[in-house]
């Protein structure tokens, strides 16, 4: 990556910053301005709450609460880098209003968001989870030199025109899935709002762990204090253990599926097979990774939300709550 | 010295002891005299669901421990880490809501021998006040949150800022962050989309050829819900409990995955196995039976994963 270096408007440092950085946020004394025209910006920061004690024990008991860790965990698992991470967001709020006709009759649909677009990618697989985070209960504050100066402090790269775009067509497709999920009319977007709510830096601890000479990643959100995603080493035992269960699902599926299948339909054997394989599938995902993963964030349960997407139609159930062919396009 | 953008500070407008002010801070309460402190022309009424103290609190939780089935095994291996507390401001509306539907459902029969899907047509209308809640502060994220909002619509005795005694609460009161404009367009939104889904599921509806919903906000106001955070220990591992400093109410609770557990959710994996064994040879039948074994078998790998997963979370509904 190309740099350059910039002097502060108001304390006169010299900043080295990326050639491509769009606003500059003084790490020093936080004034924020325009790298273009000088004009002062709107900016503010996420506090970060957790030191990197802290941040290292909260992982460290989040993992030791995980199923198959090994037992000597806490004793042979040593931290090799913690880093501060300061990722720049443009925030904007926005308002669309969508409408629709059917048969004579006309609707309209509000959609409101709060939208933080990602400003600047650090190059490392924190990208990721930056890019979908939810914010911290706690909130927004002012500059804080010394959490500026700590960590590694993250210019914007994308312009206010990029992300303003990118949160123009968010609310747009939101606006659009509303009237989709309301109307079967002809839809169309009448009017947008988007609202800007000024630059922020949100910071993660992201850190590297050994154990027994394998490295592990972890992902710590500084501001909320939550375990963004963690990675450990799963215990010889708890790999046997999970492959016997499996082997034991998959036995019944096909002892049973062999003795249907003699007394009423072949058909049986393949659904007993297929069942079973299914039903303990996260036993032998798990048992054959290499490291495990975890986040404290909302489990992912989009596979079974998926099941009962491709089942439910089948069965005539309605799809349920908040979901529908719509969201398959429109979820971020 | 060039001043940094930090160097700000807000005073009480009361006693002028510093204020915990932050850039979308519409009123902040003094921690040390009370006094509310507007930094918005437009105000919001604001109201305080009480607290009961932090023993109270931490008491409830060892009580709860002691008497739940699973974890008064282990009750002497417990250690309580954190317990911490805070306002967490929550919008609450009052909307009146206008509007008509024709949505459809499909509806699968047998006829003879084969199946047959037809879609059948239902219209209504609605004239119906709601009173919603959602919070006010934007994108933020809590372990209960959700469920404390959902205990916020219920409550019946908040009290006026004023009844308080602040300083002898001492919890951190976080700042509400909507404009008036902005919370008035949060709760139209929700009262459209929340008619919308309460009509689907009621009426198990597949979807809408039309639905409108014309919704005026009557009246909102800030409810400050209190949030207690508890963080335990067992053998080692950190788990989180939620609670209601309203009434004590266990909004979120996080527990270890006992052995007994593990062993009842590997049987029941196993019994949803045995159950798709025996849909299978109606598979050909028809279309509803495939559904069933697909649903049956993700129940059983949900069960598995389950039987694997490091914490059972309990939720308040």
């Amino acid at each position: 990556m190309s740099l350059r270096t910039i002097v502060c408007l108001n304390c006169n440092a010299a900043i080295t910053v990326p050639q491509s950085a769009s606003i500059i946020v003084c790490p020093y004394c936080g004034h924020t301005f325009e790298a273009s025209t000088g004009k002062k910006w709107e900016y503010y920061m996420f506090p970060s709450y957790v030191d990197s004690p802290s941040a290292w024990r909260k992982a460290m008991q989040f993992i030791l609460r995980r199923y198959g860790v090994p037992d000597d965990f806490n004793a042979e698992a040593n931290l090799r880098s913690a880093e501060l991470y300061n990722v720049p967001y443009h925030v904007f709020s926005c308002k669309a209003y969508s409408s629709c006709s059917y048969g004579g009759r006309y609707a309209s649909y509000l959609e409101t968001r709060n939208m933080p677009v990602l400003a600047a990618y650090t190059g490392t697989w924190l990208d990721d989870f930056a890019r979908s985070l939810s914010f911290s209960v706690r909130g927004r504050s002012f500059f804080n030199p010394s959490q500026a100066q700590r960590s590694r402090f993250y210019m914007p790269t994308m312009s206010y025109g990029e992300a303003y775009n990118i949160a123009h067509r968010f609310i747009e497709g939101q606006a659009m899935a509303e009237a989709s999920r309301s109307c079967s009319g002809s839809k169309g977007v009448e009017k947008i709002e988007v609202n800007y709510l000024g630059l922020v830096h949100y910071p993660f601890w992201l850190m590297e762990y050994v154990y027994k000479n394998r490295s592990f990643r972890v992902l710590l959100d500084a501001s909320g204090g939550r375990v963004l995603f963690v990675e450990y080493p799963i215990s010889r035992r708890s790999r046997t253990i999970m492959l016997t269960a499996s082997l034991l699902i998959i036995t019944v599926g096909l002892l049973s599926g062999i003795l249907l299948a003699t007394m009423r339909s072949p058909l049986s054997l393949i659904g007993g097979l297929a069942s079973s394989i299914i039903v303990s599938s996260p036993m032998l995902a798990k048992a054959f990774s290499l490291k495990d993963k975890g986040s404290e964030s909302p489990a992912q349960k989009n596979w079974s939300r998926d099941a009962w997407r491709v089942a439910s139609p089948l069965i005539g159930l309605p799809v349920p709550l908040r979901l529908s062919v719509a969201d398959l396009f429109t979820e971020q | 010295m060039t001043e940094t953008e930090s160097e700000k500070v807000f005073k009480c407008s009361n006693c002028g002891g510093p204020l915990n002010y932050t850039p979308e801070t519409i009123a902040c309460i003094c921690e040390y005299c009370g006094t509310v402190n507007w930094f918005s022309t437009e105000r919001f009424e604001m109201f305080v669901m009480p607290t009961r103290t932090r023993d109270e609190v931490v008491n409830a939780f060892w009580n709860r421990m002691k008497h739940d089935p699973d974890m008064s095994r282990v009750y002497g291996e417990l250690e309580l880490v954190e317990a911490q507390g805070f306002y967490v401001p929550i919008l609450m509306g009052d909307v009146s809501t206008r509007g008509e539907w024709i949505g459809f459902r499909r509806i699968t029969e047998k006829r003879g021998k084969s199946y047959v899907t037809r879609t059948v047509t239902e219209r209504g209308s609605f004239n119906t006040p709601l009173r919603l809640a959602v919070e006010a502060r934007r994108e933020a994220a809590e372990y209960g949150l959700q469920e404390l909002i959902k205990q916020a619509k219920s409550v019946n005795d908040p009290q006026p800022l004023e009844a308080v005694d602040w300083k002898k609460i001492g919890l951190q009161v976080l700042n509400a962050e909507l404009l008036p404009e902005e919370a008035e367009d949060e709760l139209r939104d929700m009262a459209e989309d929340d008619l919308r889904e309460s009509i689907r599921s009621s009426k198990s509806l597949d979807g809408f050829y039309y639905y409108s919903c014309e919704s005026k906000v009557n009246s909102f106001w800030v409810l400050l819900a209190p949030l207690w955070s508890l963080v335990y220990k067992y053998r080692g591992g950190m788990y989180r409990v939620s609670v209601s400093g309203y009434n004590l109410q266990f909004l979120r609770v996080s527990e270890p995955v006992f052995l007994s557990r593990r062993i009842l959710y590997l049987v029941g994996s196993i019994l949803t196995v045995l159950v798709g064994v025996l849909l299978t040879p109606l598979l050909l039948e028809s279309l509803i039976f495939a559904g069933l074994f697909i649903l049956v078998s993700a129940a059983g790998a949900f069960l598995a994963n389950k039987c694997i997963s490091d914490v059972r979370e309990e939720k308040w509904k």
